[in-house]
């Protein structure tokens, strides 16, 4: 049997080949977080169906969907616009030069801190000073989610044809009118699938900082009094409701990331 | 040299150390329609990239020579100025998506935030697709995407955006190639009448199109300006070999 000819890469692929490799590995030490929340979510989720079914639905879906909007959209709303600060950036240096130095400095960049959320993570043990602190947990979700939607909004970028830019550029329009004129309108809908990915991601990730907070301290964490103390009439304990709530954002999450792929999709 | 919009002195361009174009010199008179033909890649379109400012944005390009547009060194000038004086429309269409057919044919001003009454921008409008023979036809859809039509309208209204913001110069970038017949004869005729406001540098593979309808042509191999002159005379005498052979269709 004739042996296929092996194909040579040259200087330039094998560069691009090498940053990929090393982009995959980094993507993909990132996703442990998510992992780990996911087989997480899914355990305590199993467990929760069986108190769901003799549980009041609707204090579990309160408490869920109250517990983890906070944490969820306060990260949201901070990282959106040093996101599209990065972007303009990103977006100037990649317009029609092919500076491929920068565009892998950025991408890697961007995947860095979500591997060192990960070492402090596991090494340092986290969860425990996370305890009742918004700000730190808002911190800690930043550093997940900040560089994963900057990879997206540079990934959409790159997915726009070049040659608009150009025409766009060629025309006379400077760098700014480029970015808000052409750019950003013409991923608007890319960008708004990727807000319900990386709200999805936060929502799913926001669970197990709830689950072992209540199972050290056994009290609900950013709620406000009066919303707690409704909650707390219920003659549930605290782990029937993270259990559930659990269960409830799975729905969430696999929900949120469909609905991104039918948007991506049209 | 006074009648002469562009004039082009030993320009010469590389990226990454690979030299482009070498050495070229070429003068474009006012208000005529300069043909450039050559084999693939020999570099015809980086020249109107270079007439139209866009060439240095690639990175690792260098250049040297000079472009004078109306004696003046284009380097020298407003690099914003220069592209709307010289501008260039590439062999796609490139409308921009989320635009209406009316803000493509004024994306000139809309991308340079040039504030125009309505009244001076229905007159820009109408004068635009006037010319590319579209007015009638879009008239009364102005205000819908341009998605509907068909290829050869889109390349007539990328000419409208280009013509929209009163360039000296139209630098076009094989704009022909994906059309038929009808669509191709109809552009000719529109480039040809472009020809009376407008001076028209085009970059063809086709060289029957080239001898149909300019009055200069140059031909560029490998970079290099092999040769350049009236039409008339380069199809029917051309001075150097290798011009010959390509113009019969013959390696050279």
């Amino acid at each position: 049997m004739s042996q296929l000819p092996k194909i040579e890469l040259n200087s330039r692929e094998k560069e691009e080949n090498l940053f990929y490799k090393i982009l995959i590995i980094l993507s993909f030490t990132a996703l442990l977080p998510l992992f780990y929340t996911m087989v997480d979510i899914l355990i305590r989720g199993a467990i929760s169906l069986s108190f769901i079914m003799k549980s009041n639905l609707s204090s579990l879906i309160i408490s869920g969907t109250l517990n983890s909007l906070i944490a969820t959209i306060l990260p949201i709303i901070i990282m959106l616009l040093p996101a599209f600060i990065l972007l303009y950036f990103y977006s100037i240096y990649n317009q029609v030069k092919t500076n491929r130095f920068v565009k892998y400095l950025m991408q890697s960049f961007a995947e860095f801190p979500s591997l060192l959320f990960v070492a402090i993570l596991y090494l340092l043990n986290l969860h425990s000073f996370i305890n009742n602190s918004l700000a730190l947990l808002t911190i800690a979700l930043l550093m997940i989610i900040f560089p994963k939607f900057c990879k997206m909004l540079f990934d959409s970028f790159d997915e726009i044809d070049s040659e608009i830019i150009s025409t766009a550029i060629a025309l006379g329009a400077k760098n700014r009118a480029v970015f808000f004129k052409i750019i950003l309108p013409s991923f608007s809908r890319t960008v708004f699938a990727d807000l319900l990915k990386i709200f999805a991601l936060t929502f799913g990730l926001t669970i197990p900082f709830f689950a072992i907070n209540n199972f050290i301290t056994g009290k609900m964490v950013f709620l406000q009094e009066t919303v707690l103390s409704e909650i707390l009439k219920f003659p549930y304990d605290n782990q029937d409701l993270i259990l559930g709530n659990a269960f409830l954002l799975l729905i969430v999450y696999l929900l949120t990331n469909i609905t991104s792929v039918l948007i991506l999709k049209k | 040299m006074i009648n002469n919009i562009i004039n082009i002195l030993d320009y010469s361009c590389s990226v990454n150390g690979t030299k482009i174009l070498k050495n070229i010199n070429m003068s474009v008179c006012t208000n005529c329609i300069l043909s450039v033909i050559g084999p693939k890649e020999s570099g015809k379109s980086i020249l109107l990239k270079a007439l139209n400012r866009t060439f240095e944005l690639i990175n690792n390009s260098k250049q040297s020579g000079e472009i004078l547009f109306n004696a003046q060194n284009i380097n020298k000038q407003n690099v914003y100025k220069i592209r709307q004086k010289i501008s260039l429309i590439s062999s796609k269409h490139n409308l921009f998506p989320r635009m209406t057919i009316l803000e493509n044919v004024l994306a000139g001003y809309i991308l340079t935030n040039t504030k125009i009454d309505n009244i001076t921008e229905v007159k820009i409008l109408e004068s635009a697709l006037k010319s590319v023979g579209l007015w009638e036809k879009l008239r009364n859809s102005l205000h819908t995407e341009h998605q509907k039509l068909n290829l050869g309208d889109k390349i007539k209204l990328s000419i409208a955006r280009a013509i929209a913001i009163y360039p000296k110069v139209l630098l076009l970038d094989d704009i022909t190639a994906e059309l038929d017949n009808n669509d191709k004869n109809d552009i000719e005729r529109i480039i040809y009448e472009l020809k009376s406001t407008h001076t028209i540098i085009f970059v063809t593979n086709d060289i029957t199109q080239a001898a149909r309808i300019s009055d200069y042509t140059a031909f560029i191999a490998d970079g290099e300006l092999i040769e350049f002159g009236e039409t008339n005379k380069m199809f029917t005498t051309p001075n150097n070999s290798m011009t010959e052979k390509y113009l019969i269709g013959d390696n050279y």
